[in-house]
């Protein structure tokens, strides 16, 4: 037998976070949810596995892909038993944490999901070195570097980036979290897709590009938002025109946003060097 | 050029911000008919639902509805007593309505009156009257439900006449209008099965169920013979299939064909769920679909089936309104299915002959893991896709 899936071979980061605008949007938290079960369970169904770097709170968008993943596994090639998903924590979100809690964590997940501990400079840690740990409380400056390790971690795992809403204040890092990871994934040219539907700092991005209106509850001046002035569409290089990637960030329609996101990513998957767009 | 991602149908609540109730009736909407995530492997319509209650940035009123957003628009506005005293949002509402107005068939704006007071706005004469509704908060919400869900059926059952003949005025398209056609199968061999029947058929007889209803079914209680497959071939694109599931249903012949013909010809279907003991076989071709629990002793659930029939109904407009501004694009391999897909739906396929290699698309959400690698084993010539995979392209 030769099962295959069309996205089996591909990785996608997942950079979903609340947005201070989705009232005004309106969108709900149960709209964000939707939306990132749906992005999920999509591509996990054809195949792909997702990479997340997320804290644990509880009921937070690492429960929510780890419930979905207990019951919608991902449709895997025969012969390929990567889990679906990976959660990446950076170093000061996990050694707040005490050891027995988080090994419990994985132990309930195995065989679905995947727990990576990430020492300050991104190394990995094994679950054994991870037990040796000291509890602490981060500082400042070890959230900065903590947090953007991760982020070079997941960014050098993965070979697409998903990205929607985004806080823009109350961060922790260098600049707002879902900025930094965009940043980085167009630094390096990853295949990125900007749903801005939800507004918050993904809307932000999608106007310093050039793709969406500016509108009236936008922000201009949060901490790295300049340095998108340096790209323009084409860098997005998703396998996306220019019309559909001013679509995708517009809709607040999940289900049309993740028929551009599974397009995009088809296209790659099966023309690999041919991130340009075609308009 | 149609752009085949473009939602076909999307719902809009809106309330004024100062209506404590709202939020909890938009998300008891947007849950119905979205869908619960992922405590339910299928489920819902799958519609987008978007609010319009917080007020734009530094506005009185919420961003404006992009009509052009969807292939077609229904907005439910929640009005009562901080709406109808607010000038900014009373012209807000006015402003969508004759702007759906000017859409024509494509965009509908549903007033909801919480209080008499919304009446007395002017605010559309046809709104639905919940503050004439009697029961319980959780109880008016349900009905609040299937009367939208009835309003949204009307609405596509028009459009979908639409799409056929574009080049008839709206007005004419009346004359094509055709009713519902309800069967209602049971065993005449339980007295429960009958007695059920008969109050379902009565329900959607007299309206209680909700206005209108008698203007929007016409209600069959399937007699033995041939005359069921007749009918049943005749009207397929709008018929559905209520089965009274009792406990020698089963067992009982014409039962068992009557669902087999109703999965075959893919028409919506409902189990109400009726045992009082035992079922000494389920029959196999009633999985796939929705069941509703009922008493056999009391007709308390009645209206529960209705609902759910209406979701069948409305999921079957919206499936094939869908496939009729998309399918065309479609060659002959693909065979559109308007539910998840089950192993009988092979016997549907046409010939391998014919079609070499044929692709089943089949609504979201995409099935799990385990049920696409039982069609891998049983044909794996065939290829299974959700619609917005096949929409995205994917073609292994």
């Amino acid at each position: 037998m030769s099962y295959r899936e069309a996205l089996s071979q591909c990785t996608v980061a997942i950079s979903i976070s609340e947005s201070p605008d989705m009232p005004a949007l309106g969108l709900s938290n149960e709209h964000l949810r939707d939306a990132m079960t749906e992005i999920a369970r999509h591509l996990l169904a054809l195949g792909a596995r997702l990479v997340y770097g997320g804290d644990l709170r509880a009921h937070g968008f690492s429960d929510l892909l780890f419930e979905l993943i207990a019951r919608h596994r991902r449709d895997a090639n025969d012969g390929d038993d990567r889990t679906g998903v990976t959660n990446y924590l950076a170093w000061p979100v996990h050694i707040s944490m005490a050891a027995p809690n988080l090994k419990k964590i994985s132990a309930d997940l195995v065989g679905s999901a995947e727990l990576i501990y990430l020492a300050l400079n991104g190394d990995l840690l094994t679950p054994a070195e991870r037990q040796t740990l000291a509890l602490g409380q981060p500082t400042e400056e070890e959230w900065a570097i903590g947090l953007t390790s991760m982020r070079d971690v997941m960014r050098n795992s993965t070979d697409a980036r998903v990205v929607l809403g985004g806080r823009v204040d109350q961060y922790k890092g260098l600049m707002p979290g879902i900025a930094e990871e965009a940043l980085m994934s167009l630094q390096v040219g990853q295949p990125i897709f900007l749903l801005g539907g939800f507004g918050g700092c993904t809307r932000d991005i999608a106007e310093t590009l050039g793709l969406a209106p500016p509108w009236a509850a936008s922000r201009l001046a949060w901490p790295g938002r300049h340095e998108f002035e340096a790209f323009q569409v084409s860098n997005l290089n998703n396998g996306l025109t220019a019309q559909e990637n001013t679509t995708l960030a517009r809709t607040p329609h999940v289900d049309q946003a993740i028929a551009l996101v599974l397009r995009g990513l088809l296209r790659i998957s099966e023309s690999p060097e041919s991130h340009v767009i075609t308009n | 050029m149609h752009d085949p991602t473009r939602p076909f149908l999307v719902i809009y609540v809106a309330w004024h911000p100062d209506f404590a109730g709202g939020a909890e009736i938009a998300e008891a909407l947007r849950e119905h008919f979205r869908r619960k995530h992922y405590e339910n492997v299928a489920g819902g319509t799958g519609l987008s639902i978007i609010f319009r209650s917080t007020p734009a940035h530094n506005a009185s009123a919420p961003i404006p509805i992009d009509l052009d957003e969807a292939e077609t628009t229904a907005i439910v506005v929640l009005v009562e007593s901080n709406l109808s005293a607010d000038t900014n949002w009373i012209h807000y509402v006015r402003e969508l309505e004759d702007r759906a107005e000017a859409v024509g068939l494509g965009s509908r704006v549903f007033p909801v009156a919480l209080e008499a007071s919304a009446v007395k706005t002017g605010i559309s004469a046809q709104a639905l009257r919940w503050d004439k509704w009697n029961g319980t908060p959780a109880e008016l919400r349900q009905r609040l439900i299937r009367e939208l869900t009835y309003q949204f059926c009307r609405m596509l059952r028009h459009y979908l006449e639409h799409l056929k003949r574009p080049e008839e005025e709206d007005a004419a398209l009346e004359a094509y209008l055709k009713k519902v056609q309800v069967f209602l199968s049971h065993s005449k061999h339980d007295a429960d099965g009958e007695r059920i029947a008969h109050a379902i058929r009565d329900r959607l007889h007299d309206g209680q169920g909700g206005t209108g209803l008698s203007s929007f079914f016409d209600v069959h209680d399937i007699p033995p013979g041939l005359r069921f497959q007749k009918v049943l071939f005749l009207q397929v694109k709008l018929s559905a299939v209520v089965a009274v599931h009792t406990d020698s249903y089963s067992s009982r012949e014409w039962c068992r064909r009557e669902i087999i013909e109703a999965k075959r010809w893919n028409v919506p279907l409902v189990i109400a769920n009726c045992i009082s003991s035992m079922d000494e076989r389920g029959f196999p071709y009633m999985g796939n679909v929705p069941v509703v629990r009922m008493d056999p002793h009391g007709t308390g659930r009645i209206d529960f089936v209705i609902g759910r029939l209406l979701d069948e109904v409305l999921k079957d407009f919206l499936w094939h309104c869908r496939i009729e501004l998309t399918g065309a694009a479609a060659g002959p391999a693909v065979i559109f299915l308007p539910r998840p897909p089950e192993l009988i739906s092979l016997a549907g396929l046409p010939a391998a002959t014919a079609v070499p290699e044929p692709v089943i698309v089949y609504p979201d959400p995409p099935l799990s893991a385990e049920e696409e690698r039982l069609f891998e084993e049983v044909a794996p010539h065939v290829r299974l896709r959700s619609l917005t995979e096949w929409l995205a392209g994917a073609t292994l």
